[in-house]
């Protein structure tokens, strides 16, 4: 069974205004447990209300939510418990730091839902570990860090109420190579060394590419396709159409297909692209298909 | 040799700090540099290299605390210059939204050339030109806040544009952009500089960008590192990973394919690039 999942979501902005404007049409969705699952879209596919709505910020017009089996605006205290068990770090959440330490921002999180100082302690140090803080850093002022490691503070900043579902909105724009290789791979540690579920929010199929186990994409509104990284990229085009941006080999890999090479558009690593060029070159136009 | 539009002679630059007996670091390091009018000049570099100081030093918002930064003949250093310099060589920096001033596209637009005192009749003429550039004359009455980020970056651009400068600098102008918002700026961009002929110095972290200009050089540790054509730069991955770098996907199939005797015709670095030079493989292979 899925740990979350959504049934027939819909949500209007603006209901009963001129400005009334469809942000969530019928969403069906499953997120399973231990998955890093990615939902892409365009700037406006309804991805950030989405998201808002699994921990509960958002409350839905139509349809349900589900987490671990049970519709989390059930009641009151289930709706506040949702806040903690699907952990939210927004957009460029460096932005989000106050506190005068990196420990106390760190400590925020955890310090609110009521846990002992001790507890707390663990929770900051296990928190900076995951992201690759070091103890020395967590005394220094957030201010005085390079942008990479104040977005990881942040992140550490959500780890730290142990949430069984992480939510990251966008964790790797406005880093450079390095930084976005960096949180990439960071998300993929955390998962692998707590089990936990990851949702991954993004518009760049590099990056989905390279960890996600499921893809959602939505567009208007809606979801228009869910699976793995290979079966999304088995209609590719359709991805840039939509205007997501796909690895440059596999528009490389689009154009060839559209100038009549019988090549396959689910190409989005080196590799893949090698052993593709090496197939047609051998099989030629005959066997090819 | 086209003329010299903007020369880094021996720069260095360092940040104040107001902590009292601490000296910074060097953010740029004894840099030297040429721009040629006419050039579309690519600055990668990791976070930290020096790539922000080196456009904010081109247009005099940074002097130099030693070497010289001149700008058609004229030095930075110069209070007199200040105003000349910056007609000549105009900035757009990352986030959009600290950079639009008005509550309607065409005032926005408009700010910079009233500032310069032009005549009224001119700069209604200049701000539709610049608004047709960038692709967003259809939104000039609307309010700038409504728009998408890709399109309040257009619009900084043509307010940029407007003043009629001879060089454009882009500090990671799409770096908070959508994809599709990154392909309109970029091909507004790649627009001013091959059909107007405006030097563009263009830094960013996204290589495929890169790959779209002339020149590219490549900063590490306040120091310039690279100075060559794309093709040049990407061509040792082990090299550019080791500065923090990504290289383009066509580049390392292009490496991939040359390793195992297989060499493509040609330049192979933009996607179109690649794709005409495996067409022509494929055409001849396959015959």
């Amino acid at each position: 069974m899925a740990l979350l999942r959504t049934e027939n979501l819909s949500f209007v902005y603006g209901e009963g205004t001129p400005f009334k404007v469809k942000a969530l049409d019928n969403v069906n969705i499953e997120i399973e447990k231990g998955q890093i699952t990615a939902l892409i879209g365009h700037t406006g596919s309804g991805k950030s209300t989405l998201v808002q709505h699994l921990n509960g910020l958002l409350k839905p017009a139509y349809g349900k939510i589900y987490l671990d089996g049970k519709d989390i605006h059930s009641s009151k205290e289930f709706t506040l418990d949702v806040r903690f068990k699907v952990g939210l770090c927004f957009q460029y959440p460096e932005y989000q730091l106050f506190e005068t330490t990196v420990y106390k921002d760190i400590a925020f999180g955890p310090t609110n839902m009521g846990l002992s100082t001790a507890d707390v302690d663990k929770r900051v140090r296990d928190a900076a570990k995951l992201v690759g803080i070091s103890d020395a850093m967590l005394e220094s002022h957030p201010f005085d860090l390079s942008g990479g490691e104040k977005r990881r503070v942040a992140i550490a900043g959500v780890i730290s109420m142990e949430p069984d579902v992480l939510i990251l909105d966008e964790p790797t724009s406005g880093l450079d190579p390095q930084g976005r290789e960096n949180i990439l791979s960071l998300i993929r540690d955390y998962r692998d060394k707590t089990g936990k579920t990851v949702v991954l929010v993004s518009h760049s199929m590099d990056d989905v590419a390279k960890i996600a186990d499921k893809v959602i994409v939505m567009n208007e509104a809606k979801v228009i396709s869910q699976g793995s990284v290979d079966e999304i990229f088995e209609n590719a085009k359709a991805l840039y159409d939509i205007g997501l941006s796909v690895p440059q080999i596999t528009q490389v890999f689009i154009k060839l297909k559209e100038l009549g090479y019988p090549v396959s558009e689910k190409v989005y690593t080196v590799d893949q692209a090698f052993s593709e060029l090496q197939r047609i070159l051998k099989g030629g136009y005959a066997d090819a298909t | 040799m086209a003329e010299k539009i903007i020369e880094f002679k021996n720069v260095s630059y360092r940040y104040n700090t107001e902590e009292e007996g601490k000296v910074l670091p060097l953010a740029l390091d004894n840099f030297s540099l040429d721009i040629s009018e006419g050039e579309f000049i690519a600055v990668l570099g990791r976070n930290g290299s020096g790539k922000s100081t080196l456009a904010k030093l081109a247009n005099g918002l940074l002097i130099p605390e030693s070497g010289d930064v001149i700008v058609d003949g004229l030095n930075t250093k110069d209070d007199e210059n200040d105003i000349a310099i910056k007609q000549i060589v105009g900035v757009v920096f990352q986030n959009p939204d600290n950079q639009i001033v008005a509550t309607v596209v065409e005032e926005d637009v408009a700010f910079g050339p009233e500032n310069l005192g032009i005549d009224p009749l001119e700069i209604r003429e200049r701000v539709d030109e610049a608004l047709n550039i960038v692709g967003m004359y259809k939104y000039r009455l609307h309010e700038p806040s409504k728009l998408s980020g890709g399109q309040k970056q257009r619009i900084a651009i043509a307010g940029i544009i407007a003043m009629r400068p001879r060089c454009i600098i882009l500090d990671e102008p799409t770096a908070m952009l959508d994809p599709e918002g990154r392909r309109d700026v970029m091909n507004a961009i790649k627009n001013l500089n091959k059909k107007i002929g405006i030097t563009v110095v263009y830094i960013t972290h996204y290589m495929e960008e890169a790959c779209e200009a002339d020149r590219v050089i490549v900063m590490d540790k306040s120091k310039l590192v690279m100075d060559a054509s794309p093709r040049e730069v990407f061509y040792d991955s082990s090299k550019i990973k080791a500065l923090g770098l990504d290289v383009p996907q066509t580049a390392l199939l292009a490496e991939k394919l040359e390793n195992e005797g297989i060499n493509l015709n040609g330049d192979s670095l933009s996607v179109d690039e690649l794709v005409s030079s495996l067409d022509n493989l494929l055409k001849a292979r396959l015959d």
